[in-house]
Protein backbone atom coordinates (compact mmCIF):
# COMPACT_ATOMS: atom_id res chain seq x y z
CA UNK A 1 0.00 0.00 0.00
CA UNK A 2 1.67 3.45 -0.96
CA UNK A 3 2.19 5.68 1.70
CA UNK A 4 -0.68 8.63 2.08
CA UNK A 5 0.34 12.28 0.76
CA UNK A 6 2.66 14.03 3.47
CA UNK A 7 2.65 18.22 2.44
CA UNK A 8 5.46 18.93 5.89
CA UNK A 9 7.72 16.15 4.28
CA UNK A 10 7.66 17.65 0.60
CA UNK A 11 8.05 21.10 2.48
CA UNK A 12 10.80 19.88 4.63
CA UNK A 13 12.52 18.72 1.46
CA UNK A 14 11.99 21.09 -1.05
CA UNK A 15 13.11 23.73 2.04
CA UNK A 16 16.14 22.14 1.98
CA UNK A 17 16.89 21.91 -1.36
CA UNK A 18 16.35 26.04 -1.80
CA UNK A 19 18.51 26.60 1.27
CA UNK A 20 21.12 24.35 -0.26
CA UNK A 21 20.63 25.78 -3.50
CA UNK A 22 20.72 29.42 -2.06
CA UNK A 23 23.61 28.93 0.22
CA UNK A 24 25.62 27.67 -3.07
CA UNK A 25 24.31 30.62 -5.12
CA UNK A 26 25.89 33.24 -2.26
CA UNK A 27 29.34 31.55 -1.89
CA UNK A 28 29.90 31.39 -5.79
CA UNK A 29 29.02 34.91 -5.36
CA UNK A 30 26.25 34.69 -7.46
CA UNK A 31 23.78 35.65 -5.01
CA UNK A 32 23.44 37.61 -1.69
CA UNK A 33 23.17 34.50 0.95
CA UNK A 34 21.26 36.69 3.01
CA UNK A 35 19.10 39.12 1.31
CA UNK A 36 17.58 36.01 -0.89
CA UNK A 37 16.69 34.29 2.22
CA UNK A 38 15.14 37.29 3.59
CA UNK A 39 13.09 38.10 0.52
CA UNK A 40 12.00 34.35 -0.03
CA UNK A 41 11.48 32.53 3.38
CA UNK A 42 8.21 33.52 3.63
CA UNK A 43 7.63 31.39 0.66
CA UNK A 44 7.92 28.01 2.54
CA UNK A 45 4.77 29.30 4.19
CA UNK A 46 2.50 29.78 1.31
CA UNK A 47 4.26 26.30 -0.86
CA UNK A 48 3.23 24.48 2.50
CA UNK A 49 -0.29 26.15 2.74
CA UNK A 50 -1.21 25.11 -1.10
CA UNK A 51 0.29 21.36 -0.64
CA UNK A 52 -2.07 21.33 2.13
CA UNK A 53 -4.67 22.54 0.06
CA UNK A 54 -3.69 19.66 -2.55
CA UNK A 55 -3.30 16.93 -0.01
CA UNK A 56 -6.57 17.78 1.22
CA UNK A 57 -8.13 17.49 -2.35
CA UNK A 58 -6.41 13.75 -2.60
CA UNK A 59 -7.44 12.75 0.01
CA UNK A 60 -11.27 13.35 -0.35
CA UNK A 61 -11.14 12.09 -3.69
CA UNK A 62 -9.18 9.11 -2.96
CA UNK A 63 -12.25 8.34 -0.10
CA UNK A 64 -14.96 8.59 -2.83
CA UNK A 65 -13.32 6.41 -5.30
CA UNK B 1 -2.73 19.08 14.40
CA UNK B 2 -0.39 16.65 14.04
CA UNK B 3 2.66 17.20 16.13
CA UNK B 4 5.58 16.68 12.73
CA UNK B 5 3.22 19.70 11.57
CA UNK B 6 3.31 21.79 14.58
CA UNK B 7 7.39 21.24 14.62
CA UNK B 8 7.91 21.96 11.28
CA UNK B 9 5.92 25.09 11.69
CA UNK B 10 7.95 26.27 14.66
CA UNK B 11 11.06 25.41 12.77
CA UNK B 12 9.92 28.03 9.42
CA UNK B 13 9.10 30.82 11.79
CA UNK B 14 12.35 30.27 13.99
CA UNK B 15 14.56 30.09 10.95
CA UNK B 16 12.85 33.11 9.42
CA UNK B 17 12.89 35.21 12.42
CA UNK B 18 16.80 34.24 12.46
CA UNK B 19 17.31 35.52 8.79
CA UNK B 20 15.12 38.42 9.75
CA UNK B 21 17.13 39.14 12.78
CA UNK B 22 20.54 38.67 10.87
CA UNK B 23 19.44 41.47 8.09
CA UNK B 24 18.80 44.08 10.54
CA UNK B 25 22.06 42.89 12.62
CA UNK B 26 23.86 43.46 9.23
CA UNK B 27 21.88 46.39 8.03
CA UNK B 28 22.79 48.33 11.40
CA UNK B 29 26.60 46.82 12.02
CA UNK B 30 27.97 44.73 9.60
CA UNK B 31 28.47 45.42 6.33
CA UNK B 32 26.19 46.62 3.69
CA UNK B 33 25.98 45.12 0.19
CA UNK B 34 28.39 48.23 -0.93
CA UNK B 35 31.46 48.00 1.27
CA UNK B 36 30.55 50.43 3.61
CA UNK B 37 29.11 49.84 7.37
CA UNK B 38 28.78 52.17 10.65
CA UNK B 39 30.94 51.19 13.39
CA UNK B 40 31.05 53.15 16.66
CA UNK B 41 28.62 55.89 14.72
CA UNK B 42 30.77 56.30 12.09
CA UNK B 43 31.31 55.04 8.27
CA UNK B 44 34.03 52.08 7.38
CA UNK B 45 35.57 50.39 4.24
CA UNK B 46 36.60 52.35 0.98
CA UNK B 47 35.93 55.80 0.15
CA UNK B 48 36.76 59.08 -1.93
CA UNK B 49 36.89 62.37 -0.89
CA UNK B 50 35.77 65.25 -3.14
CA UNK B 51 35.42 69.37 -1.99
CA UNK B 52 32.47 71.81 -3.10
CA UNK B 53 32.41 75.50 -1.73
CA UNK B 54 29.92 77.96 -1.61
CA UNK B 55 30.60 81.55 -0.33
CA UNK B 56 27.21 83.93 1.26
CA UNK B 57 27.37 87.57 1.67
CA UNK B 58 26.04 88.56 4.85
CA UNK B 59 24.99 91.30 6.79
CA UNK B 60 27.09 91.94 9.94
CA UNK B 61 26.10 89.96 12.88
CA UNK B 62 23.88 87.50 11.11
CA UNK B 63 23.08 84.32 12.89
CA UNK B 64 24.28 80.96 11.09
CA UNK B 65 22.78 78.11 11.95
CA UNK B 66 24.54 74.90 11.05
CA UNK B 67 23.02 71.10 10.64
CA UNK B 68 24.62 68.35 10.18
CA UNK B 69 24.25 64.49 10.37
CA UNK B 70 27.85 62.42 9.74
CA UNK B 71 30.60 64.50 9.04
CA UNK B 72 32.46 67.18 11.18
CA UNK B 73 31.90 70.80 11.59
CA UNK B 74 34.43 73.47 11.98
CA UNK B 75 33.61 77.03 12.27
CA UNK B 76 35.99 79.90 12.68
CA UNK B 77 36.12 83.40 11.92
CA UNK B 78 37.16 85.23 8.49
CA UNK B 79 36.08 88.38 6.70
CA UNK B 80 33.62 90.94 7.41
CA UNK B 81 30.72 90.59 4.87
CA UNK B 82 30.99 86.88 4.26
CA UNK B 83 30.30 83.42 5.05
CA UNK B 84 32.18 80.84 3.25
CA UNK B 85 31.21 77.24 3.41
CA UNK B 86 33.84 74.42 2.29
CA UNK B 87 32.21 70.82 2.23
CA UNK B 88 34.24 68.13 1.66
CA UNK B 89 31.98 64.75 0.77
CA UNK B 90 33.42 61.40 1.36
CA UNK B 91 31.41 58.75 -0.05
CA UNK B 92 31.77 54.94 0.84
CA UNK B 93 31.30 53.19 -2.74
CA UNK B 94 34.02 50.43 -3.95
CA UNK B 95 35.15 52.63 -6.73
CA UNK B 96 36.32 56.04 -7.48
CA UNK B 97 33.79 56.45 -10.76
CA UNK B 98 30.78 55.47 -8.48
CA UNK B 99 31.49 57.75 -5.78
CA UNK B 100 32.36 60.75 -7.46
CA UNK B 101 28.90 60.29 -9.57
CA UNK B 102 27.46 60.13 -6.14
CA UNK B 103 28.84 62.95 -4.58
CA UNK B 104 27.90 65.37 -7.47
CA UNK B 105 24.51 64.60 -5.85
CA UNK B 106 25.48 66.09 -2.55
CA UNK B 107 24.95 69.74 -2.32
CA UNK B 108 25.28 72.54 0.13
CA UNK B 109 22.25 74.75 1.43
CA UNK B 110 22.17 77.83 2.36
CA UNK B 111 19.26 79.61 2.39
CA UNK B 112 17.70 82.37 4.70
CA UNK B 113 15.49 81.61 7.46
CA UNK B 114 14.35 85.28 9.15
CA UNK B 115 17.00 86.76 10.48
CA UNK B 116 19.47 83.45 10.01
CA UNK B 117 21.91 82.00 7.75
CA UNK B 118 21.14 78.24 7.50
CA UNK B 119 23.63 75.67 5.99
CA UNK B 120 23.21 72.92 5.84
CA UNK B 121 23.35 69.22 3.06
CA UNK B 122 20.73 68.07 0.92
CA UNK B 123 21.62 64.76 2.70
CA UNK B 124 17.62 63.96 3.90
CA UNK B 125 16.34 64.21 0.43
CA UNK B 126 19.27 62.49 -0.51
CA UNK B 127 18.29 59.54 2.19
CA UNK B 128 14.76 59.65 0.80
CA UNK B 129 15.54 58.41 -2.75
CA UNK B 130 17.70 56.10 -1.11
CA UNK B 131 14.97 54.36 0.40
CA UNK B 132 14.22 53.19 -3.34
CA UNK B 133 17.64 52.24 -4.44
CA UNK B 134 20.58 50.64 -2.34
CA UNK B 135 22.16 52.65 0.22
CA UNK B 136 25.27 54.28 -0.49
CA UNK B 137 27.15 55.72 3.11
CA UNK B 138 28.38 58.86 3.25
CA UNK B 139 30.21 61.55 5.30
CA UNK B 140 29.45 65.84 4.93
CA UNK B 141 32.40 67.41 6.93
CA UNK B 142 31.76 71.22 6.87
CA UNK B 143 34.34 74.11 7.37
CA UNK B 144 32.40 77.17 7.96
CA UNK B 145 34.28 80.63 8.00
CA UNK B 146 31.91 83.77 9.50
CA UNK B 147 32.36 87.09 9.85
CA UNK B 148 33.43 88.37 13.13
CA UNK B 149 31.00 88.49 15.81
CA UNK B 150 28.69 85.75 14.38
CA UNK B 151 26.38 83.79 16.60
CA UNK B 152 26.45 80.30 15.80
CA UNK B 153 23.87 77.47 16.24
CA UNK B 154 25.05 74.30 15.30
CA UNK B 155 23.89 70.31 15.21
CA UNK B 156 25.45 67.58 14.62
CA UNK B 157 25.35 63.67 14.66
CA UNK B 158 27.94 61.83 14.42
CA UNK B 159 30.99 63.71 14.27
CA UNK B 160 33.22 66.22 15.50
CA UNK B 161 32.27 69.71 16.24
CA UNK B 162 34.68 72.68 16.69
CA UNK B 163 33.89 76.20 17.12
CA UNK B 164 36.30 79.15 17.43
CA UNK B 165 36.29 83.00 17.77
CA UNK B 166 32.43 83.95 17.53
CA UNK B 167 29.95 85.62 19.31
CA UNK B 168 27.84 83.18 20.72
CA UNK B 169 27.37 79.40 20.29
CA UNK B 170 24.18 77.06 20.49
CA UNK B 171 25.65 73.51 20.27
CA UNK B 172 23.73 70.23 20.19
CA UNK B 173 25.89 66.88 19.19
CA UNK B 174 25.82 63.17 19.64
CA UNK B 175 28.39 60.64 19.72
CA UNK B 176 31.63 62.86 19.03
CA UNK B 177 33.52 65.46 20.84
CA UNK B 178 32.69 69.12 20.97
CA UNK B 179 35.57 71.97 21.50
CA UNK B 180 34.53 75.61 21.82
CA UNK B 181 36.78 78.42 22.16
CA UNK B 182 37.43 82.18 22.17
CA UNK B 183 33.72 83.46 22.95
CA UNK B 184 32.63 87.04 23.06
CA UNK B 185 29.13 85.98 24.62
CA UNK B 186 27.33 82.75 26.41
CA UNK B 187 27.73 79.11 25.02
CA UNK B 188 25.26 76.27 25.64
CA UNK B 189 26.17 72.93 24.64
CA UNK B 190 24.28 69.69 24.98
CA UNK B 191 26.09 66.61 23.99
CA UNK B 192 26.09 62.43 24.55
CA UNK B 193 28.74 60.48 23.38
CA UNK B 194 31.40 62.73 23.49
CA UNK B 195 33.92 64.81 25.05
CA UNK B 196 33.49 68.43 25.75
CA UNK B 197 36.12 70.79 26.16
CA UNK B 198 35.20 75.01 26.52
CA UNK B 199 37.73 77.78 26.74
CA UNK B 200 37.77 81.31 26.64
CA UNK B 201 34.93 82.37 26.80
CA UNK B 202 33.19 86.07 27.90
CA UNK B 203 29.75 85.38 28.63
CA UNK B 204 27.79 82.43 30.68
CA UNK B 205 28.45 78.66 29.96
CA UNK B 206 26.08 76.06 30.60
CA UNK B 207 27.28 72.27 29.40
CA UNK B 208 24.82 69.11 29.51
CA UNK B 209 26.64 66.45 28.71
CA UNK B 210 26.38 62.74 28.62
CA UNK B 211 28.82 59.82 28.86
CA UNK B 212 32.20 61.86 27.94
CA UNK B 213 34.27 64.32 30.22
CA UNK B 214 33.83 68.37 30.22
CA UNK B 215 35.92 70.38 30.58
CA UNK B 216 35.49 74.11 31.18
CA UNK B 217 38.33 77.08 31.57
CA UNK B 218 38.65 80.69 31.77
CA UNK B 219 35.14 81.41 31.65
CA UNK B 220 33.88 85.22 33.13
CA UNK B 221 30.20 84.24 33.49
CA UNK B 222 28.81 81.85 35.44
CA UNK B 223 28.97 78.47 34.76
CA UNK B 224 26.62 75.71 34.63
CA UNK B 225 27.61 71.98 34.13
CA UNK B 226 25.34 69.13 34.55
CA UNK B 227 27.27 65.45 33.54
CA UNK B 228 26.74 61.94 33.65
CA UNK B 229 28.69 59.15 32.90
CA UNK B 230 32.63 61.24 32.95
CA UNK B 231 34.85 63.42 34.35
CA UNK B 232 34.11 67.09 34.51
CA UNK B 233 37.12 69.62 35.20
CA UNK B 234 36.65 73.16 35.71
CA UNK B 235 38.98 75.96 36.22
CA UNK B 236 38.89 79.91 36.42
CA UNK B 237 35.65 80.72 35.85
CA UNK B 238 32.83 82.55 37.11
CA UNK B 239 30.48 81.14 40.08
CA UNK B 240 29.47 77.61 39.24
CA UNK B 241 27.17 75.11 39.62
CA UNK B 242 28.30 71.67 38.69
CA UNK B 243 26.21 68.30 39.15
CA UNK B 244 28.14 65.20 37.64
CA UNK B 245 26.87 61.09 37.71
CA UNK B 246 29.12 58.65 37.76
CA UNK B 247 32.46 60.50 37.88
CA UNK B 248 34.60 62.74 39.39
CA UNK B 249 34.80 66.73 39.64
CA UNK B 250 37.58 68.74 40.20
CA UNK B 251 37.20 72.44 40.07
CA UNK B 252 40.33 75.23 40.41
CA UNK B 253 40.02 78.51 40.80
CA UNK B 254 36.07 79.92 40.99
CA UNK B 255 35.44 83.62 41.12
CA UNK B 256 32.49 83.34 43.05
CA UNK B 257 30.11 80.68 44.41
CA UNK B 258 30.68 77.11 43.76
CA UNK B 259 27.87 74.38 44.13
CA UNK B 260 28.74 70.73 43.45
CA UNK B 261 26.34 67.58 43.80
CA UNK B 262 28.39 64.71 42.90
CA UNK B 263 26.89 60.61 42.94
CA UNK B 264 29.27 57.88 42.97
CA UNK B 265 32.25 60.16 42.56
CA UNK B 266 34.57 62.68 44.19
CA UNK B 267 34.53 66.48 44.13
CA UNK B 268 37.81 68.49 44.72
CA UNK B 269 38.07 72.13 44.42
CA UNK B 270 40.23 74.66 44.98
CA UNK B 271 40.57 78.16 45.32
CA UNK B 272 36.51 79.21 45.90
CA UNK B 273 36.21 83.23 46.21
CA UNK B 274 32.81 82.62 47.50
CA UNK B 275 30.79 80.27 48.92
CA UNK B 276 31.02 76.36 48.33
CA UNK B 277 28.48 73.78 48.86
CA UNK B 278 28.98 70.60 48.19
CA UNK B 279 27.23 67.05 48.56
CA UNK B 280 28.86 63.61 47.23
CA UNK B 281 27.82 60.00 47.96
CA UNK B 282 30.12 57.01 47.39
CA UNK B 283 32.91 58.82 47.21
CA UNK B 284 34.81 62.36 49.23
CA UNK B 285 34.80 65.71 49.05
CA UNK B 286 38.29 68.17 49.65
CA UNK B 287 37.93 71.80 49.81
CA UNK B 288 40.98 73.92 49.83
CA UNK B 289 41.07 77.81 50.44
CA UNK B 290 37.66 79.36 50.07
CA UNK B 291 37.03 82.68 50.64
CA UNK B 292 33.29 82.57 51.95
CA UNK B 293 31.36 79.55 53.77
CA UNK B 294 31.38 76.25 53.25
CA UNK B 295 28.68 73.13 53.30
CA UNK B 296 29.69 69.86 52.52
CA UNK B 297 28.09 66.33 52.90
CA UNK B 298 29.10 63.39 51.80
CA UNK B 299 27.33 59.89 51.85
CA UNK B 300 30.16 57.23 52.49
CA UNK B 301 32.75 59.40 51.85
CA UNK B 302 35.54 61.56 53.93
CA UNK B 303 35.05 65.82 54.08
CA UNK B 304 38.41 67.00 53.77
CA UNK B 305 38.37 71.14 54.19
CA UNK B 306 41.45 73.44 54.61
CA UNK B 307 42.00 76.99 54.68
CA UNK B 308 38.36 78.12 54.55
CA UNK B 309 38.01 81.71 55.77
CA UNK B 310 33.77 81.56 56.70
CA UNK B 311 31.75 79.12 58.58
CA UNK B 312 31.55 75.58 57.72
CA UNK B 313 29.26 72.93 57.55
CA UNK B 314 30.65 69.65 57.64
CA UNK B 315 28.37 66.14 57.15
CA UNK B 316 29.73 62.83 56.49
CA UNK B 317 28.97 59.24 57.28
CA UNK B 318 31.23 56.85 57.03
CA UNK B 319 34.10 58.07 57.06
CA UNK B 320 36.14 61.33 58.54
CA UNK B 321 36.08 64.92 58.15
CA UNK B 322 38.87 66.87 58.20
CA UNK B 323 39.13 70.54 59.23
CA UNK B 324 42.48 72.63 58.83
CA UNK B 325 42.34 76.51 59.18
CA UNK B 326 39.08 77.20 59.33
CA UNK B 327 38.36 80.79 60.09
CA UNK B 328 34.65 80.84 61.13
CA UNK B 329 32.47 78.58 63.45
CA UNK B 330 32.14 74.81 62.27
CA UNK B 331 29.78 72.51 62.54
CA UNK B 332 30.44 68.69 62.17
CA UNK B 333 28.48 65.74 61.90
CA UNK B 334 29.77 62.55 61.50
CA UNK B 335 28.10 59.21 61.49
CA UNK B 336 30.62 56.11 61.73
CA UNK B 337 33.43 58.05 61.61
CA UNK B 338 35.73 60.43 63.27
CA UNK B 339 36.40 64.34 63.44
CA UNK B 340 40.34 65.32 63.03
CA UNK B 341 40.69 69.18 63.04
CA UNK B 342 43.48 71.70 63.42
CA UNK B 343 43.03 75.34 64.22
CA UNK B 344 39.32 76.45 64.60
CA UNK B 345 39.41 80.25 64.82
CA UNK B 346 35.78 80.28 65.94
CA UNK B 347 35.05 76.83 67.79
CA UNK B 348 32.80 74.26 67.05
CA UNK B 349 29.48 71.51 67.14
CA UNK B 350 30.26 68.45 66.91
CA UNK B 351 28.01 65.19 67.06
CA UNK B 352 30.52 62.32 66.27
CA UNK B 353 29.53 58.54 66.33
CA UNK B 354 31.88 55.49 65.86
CA UNK B 355 35.55 57.34 65.79
CA UNK B 356 37.99 59.79 67.87
CA UNK B 357 37.20 63.65 68.13
CA UNK B 358 40.60 65.50 67.76
CA UNK B 359 40.71 68.89 67.67
CA UNK B 360 44.24 70.52 68.32
CA UNK B 361 44.14 73.77 67.91
CA UNK B 362 40.72 75.66 68.50
CA UNK B 363 39.45 79.13 70.01
CA UNK B 364 36.19 80.12 70.70
CA UNK B 365 33.14 77.78 72.21
CA UNK B 366 33.03 74.35 71.43
CA UNK B 367 30.54 71.38 72.09
CA UNK B 368 30.88 67.98 71.57
CA UNK B 369 28.80 65.14 71.87
CA UNK B 370 30.00 61.64 71.20
CA UNK B 371 29.22 58.19 70.60
CA UNK B 372 31.54 55.43 70.74
CA UNK B 373 34.26 57.72 70.45
CA UNK B 374 36.94 59.28 72.41
CA UNK B 375 37.50 63.04 72.61
CA UNK B 376 40.68 64.97 72.56
CA UNK B 377 40.93 68.86 72.71
CA UNK B 378 43.77 71.19 72.30
CA UNK B 379 43.13 74.49 72.10
CA UNK B 380 45.36 77.09 70.62
CA UNK B 381 45.69 79.20 73.56
CA UNK B 382 43.84 80.40 76.82
CA UNK B 383 40.38 79.27 77.02
CA UNK B 384 38.39 82.19 77.46
CA UNK B 385 35.11 80.74 76.06
CA UNK B 386 32.69 77.73 77.09
CA UNK B 387 33.38 74.36 76.33
CA UNK B 388 31.23 71.21 76.75
CA UNK B 389 31.60 67.69 76.13
CA UNK B 390 29.69 64.79 76.40
CA UNK B 391 30.76 61.29 75.48
CA UNK B 392 29.51 57.97 75.89
CA UNK B 393 32.02 55.43 75.43
CA UNK B 394 34.94 57.16 75.21
CA UNK B 395 37.84 59.25 77.01
CA UNK B 396 38.00 62.90 77.37
CA UNK B 397 40.92 64.79 77.47
CA UNK B 398 41.28 68.72 77.49
CA UNK B 399 44.52 70.75 77.66
CA UNK B 400 44.32 73.74 79.57
CA UNK B 401 46.76 76.59 78.93
CA UNK B 402 48.53 78.92 81.08
CA UNK B 403 45.98 81.98 80.72
CA UNK B 404 42.88 80.38 80.72
CA UNK B 405 40.08 81.64 83.47
CA UNK B 406 37.51 78.23 83.23
CA UNK B 407 35.27 76.71 85.90
CA UNK B 408 35.33 73.07 85.24
CA UNK B 409 32.33 70.72 86.10
CA UNK B 410 33.65 66.58 85.29
CA UNK B 411 31.90 63.54 85.56
CA UNK B 412 33.06 60.46 84.98
CA UNK B 413 30.66 57.17 85.20
CA UNK B 414 31.88 54.02 85.17
CA UNK B 415 35.24 55.91 84.65
CA UNK B 416 37.65 58.10 86.54
CA UNK B 417 39.40 61.58 86.54
CA UNK B 418 42.52 62.74 86.26
CA UNK B 419 44.48 65.82 86.46
CA UNK B 420 47.77 67.38 85.91
CA UNK B 421 47.29 71.19 85.51
CA UNK B 422 49.23 73.38 87.91
CA UNK B 423 47.09 75.52 89.67
CA UNK B 424 43.76 74.14 88.91
CA UNK B 425 41.67 74.77 92.41
CA UNK B 426 39.79 71.42 92.92
CA UNK B 427 36.70 72.66 94.94
CA UNK B 428 34.64 69.56 95.28
CA UNK B 429 36.29 66.24 94.45
CA UNK B 430 34.02 63.18 94.31
CA UNK B 431 34.06 59.51 92.80
CA UNK B 432 34.10 60.32 89.15
CA UNK B 433 33.33 63.85 89.63
CA UNK B 434 35.56 66.91 89.48
CA UNK B 435 34.51 71.12 90.15
CA UNK B 436 37.34 73.20 89.92
CA UNK B 437 38.37 76.75 88.98
CA UNK B 438 41.32 77.89 87.20
CA UNK B 439 42.86 81.23 86.31
CA UNK B 440 39.81 82.49 88.78
CA UNK B 441 37.39 81.00 86.93
CA UNK B 442 35.48 82.56 84.44
CA UNK B 443 33.85 80.30 81.08
CA UNK B 444 32.24 76.66 81.82
CA UNK B 445 34.00 73.95 80.81
CA UNK B 446 31.47 71.12 81.42
CA UNK B 447 32.95 67.45 80.71
CA UNK B 448 30.57 64.20 80.94
CA UNK B 449 31.33 60.55 79.81
CA UNK B 450 30.17 57.56 80.52
CA UNK B 451 32.26 54.20 80.45
CA UNK B 452 35.23 56.25 79.88
CA UNK B 453 37.82 58.53 81.71
CA UNK B 454 38.25 62.17 82.01
CA UNK B 455 41.85 63.60 81.63
CA UNK B 456 42.84 67.49 82.60
CA UNK B 457 46.21 68.11 81.30
CA UNK B 458 48.02 70.88 82.10
CA UNK B 459 51.95 72.24 80.54
CA UNK B 460 53.81 70.74 83.91
CA UNK B 461 53.03 67.36 85.31
CA UNK B 462 51.34 67.32 89.21
CA UNK B 463 49.41 63.96 88.82
CA UNK B 464 45.98 64.19 90.95
CA UNK B 465 43.58 61.42 91.09
CA UNK B 466 40.56 61.31 92.24
CA UNK B 467 39.46 58.57 94.74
Amino acid sequence: MARPFRPETLVLGLSLIAIGVAWLLGNAGRIDLLGTLRAWWPATLVVWGVLELVAFVLDREARRS
Amino acid sequence: MKASKLGLLILILAFGSTVETAWRVRNHLGPGGWGWFVHNGRFDGPSFSFTAEQTETVAAATPVEIENTFGAVKVVQGAAGEVKVVLRKVVYLGTEEKARAYADRIQIQARREGEALRISTNRAELERVASAEPEVGFETHLDVVVPPGTPVKLANEHGRVEVSDVARADITSSFDSVRVERVAGPVEIQSRHGDVHVGNVKGDVKVTGRHGDVVVEDVDGRVTLDAQHGEVKASRTGGLVVSNTNGEVAVETVRGDLEAHAQHGSVRATDVTGRATVETTFDGATLEKVGGDASVHSEHGAVVLIDVRGAVEARATFDDVTLTRIGGPATVVVSHGGLHARDLEKGAQVRVSGDEVELEGFRGPVEVIAERSAVRLAPTGAILAAVKVTATHGAIELEIPAGSRIDVQATAERGEITTDVPGLNATEVGTGKLTASFGGGGSPVVLSTTHGDVHLRGASAVAQKTP
